[in-house]
């Protein structure tokens, strides 16, 4: 996978195995190793820092008191965490009753307003870490356009494929194969990397 | 093989977008098909690292310790649990011994209590003497009454009659003896 390596998916599984004996230490690793993208995940579908904060304390508890039930077989940590944190932001989106957020009109985006400086990402930030966000990035820039619009309105804006295919006026089954077809692509260039 | 139709459910279940039906379905479909439980883990991994694309915010520092935090108040409300079971756990212990050393109390003051009357026995003529209370028979008074106290290892005893008529008209009655310990 391109976020973890192999061996990065083998440390992270121990830390959640230790959190899953009530670590702290472990818990604290690995809050300090995820907390930046899954914070920047929630920012980017809540588009509300205090809203962002919550959920993601409402999804650092979670792994706390779920990290026992983590299955491997499932999904590597990193992606369970993330869909831990789309399903707590989702609930957060359909209690406040609204989908007007953030547009997802290019990857480069900066974040709506100035960032409090304290906030963003700095230098301490590892070059690898940087790395492999680039090439992520980079990834998803070079699927085919409509292809990577359909996924992150279904990722990012959590629209359904109803939905999805309304805002673009597209057919539903076209819809699906976009999503599907550039899924598999993004897997597999990212495999590839 | 898997279908297009599969994999676009493969798809859209990775990314969450299937309604609750939809989902049990292919749930219950993909227990039955590891080609398809492995894509939709591939698909899976490939929509989280879609989260790497978000712009890099940082949280406030503060949040891990407000998160530090709630996790220390969660966590001393789970310790205690197992802290007060252990702390009163020995109370059954307690009670078992109290009971056991209550009946071996008990044991020993029955065995005292049997001495005791034992002793009193010997030494009480009382306790040794058979008393008797003899009815009368027709036609003598109802209210006569004879009370007989006999102590057979003495061979001797007492006899207290009430309520008899003048000597004369006791005269060739008869007694019926009741005998009572």
């Amino acid at each position: 996978m391109a976020e973890t390596s192999t061996a990065q998916q083998m440390l992270d599984q121990e830390m959640i195995a230790r959190i899953g004996r009530r670590d702290q230490s472990a818990f604290s690793a690995l809050y300090d190793r995820l907390s930046g993208p899954l914070y920047s995940l929630a920012m980017k579908m809540l588009g509300d820092p205090a809203e962002a904060q919550d959920a993601l304390q409402d999804v650092f508890l979670q792994i706390w008191s779920r990290a026992a039930t983590y299955d491997p077989a499932q999904s590597s940590v990193f992606s369970w965490t993330v869909l831990l944190t789309r399903s707590r932001v989702i609930d957060r989106l359909r209690a406040r009753g609204r989908r007007s957020r953030v547009v997802v009109a290019s990857t480069e985006e900066t974040p709506t307003g100035a960032p409090d400086a304290s906030t963003v990402e700095s230098a301490a930030d590892t070059a690898e870490k940087n790395d492999e966000v680039a090439r992520v990035r980079n990834v998803l820039t070079n699927l085919p356009s409509e292809q990577r619009e359909a996924i992150e309105l279904a990722f990012f804006e959590h629209l359904s494929h109803h939905e999805i295919a309304a805002r673009l006026g597209q057919p539903l089954g076209t819809v699906k194969a976009r999503i599907r077809r550039g899924l598999l692509k993004l897997r597999q260039r990212l495999n590839n990397l | 093989m898997i279908s297009d139709e599969q994999q676009d459910q493969a798809a859209l279940y990775a990314l969450g977008l299937l309604d609750a039906d939809e989902d049990a379905a292919f749930e219950s479909e993909l227990r039955a098909n590891a080609e398809l439980r492995d894509l939709v883990r591939e698909m899976r991994e490939a929509s989280g690292d879609l989260a790497l694309t978000a712009p890099s915010v940082l949280p406030p520092a503060s949040l891990k310790q407000r998160i530090m935090g709630e996790l220390a108040l969660e966590t001393k409300r789970v310790v205690p649990m197992p802290t007060r079971r252990a702390s009163f756990g020995w109370i059954p212990w307690a009670i078992a011994a109290a009971l056991a050393v209550f009946c071996g109390l008990l044991a020993l003051d029955r065995v005292r209590l049997e001495r005791q009357l034992a002793q009193i026995r010997a030494v009480d003529p009382l306790m040794q003497t058979t008393f008797y209370t003899l009815a009368p028979s027709a036609p003598a008074p109802a209210d006569a009454k004879a009370t007989v106290a006999w102590q057979p290892g003495r061979q001797s005893g007492v006899i207290r009659i009430s309520n008899l008529p003048a000597p004369q008209s006791v005269v060739g009655s008869r007694c019926r003896a009741q005998g009572s310990n």
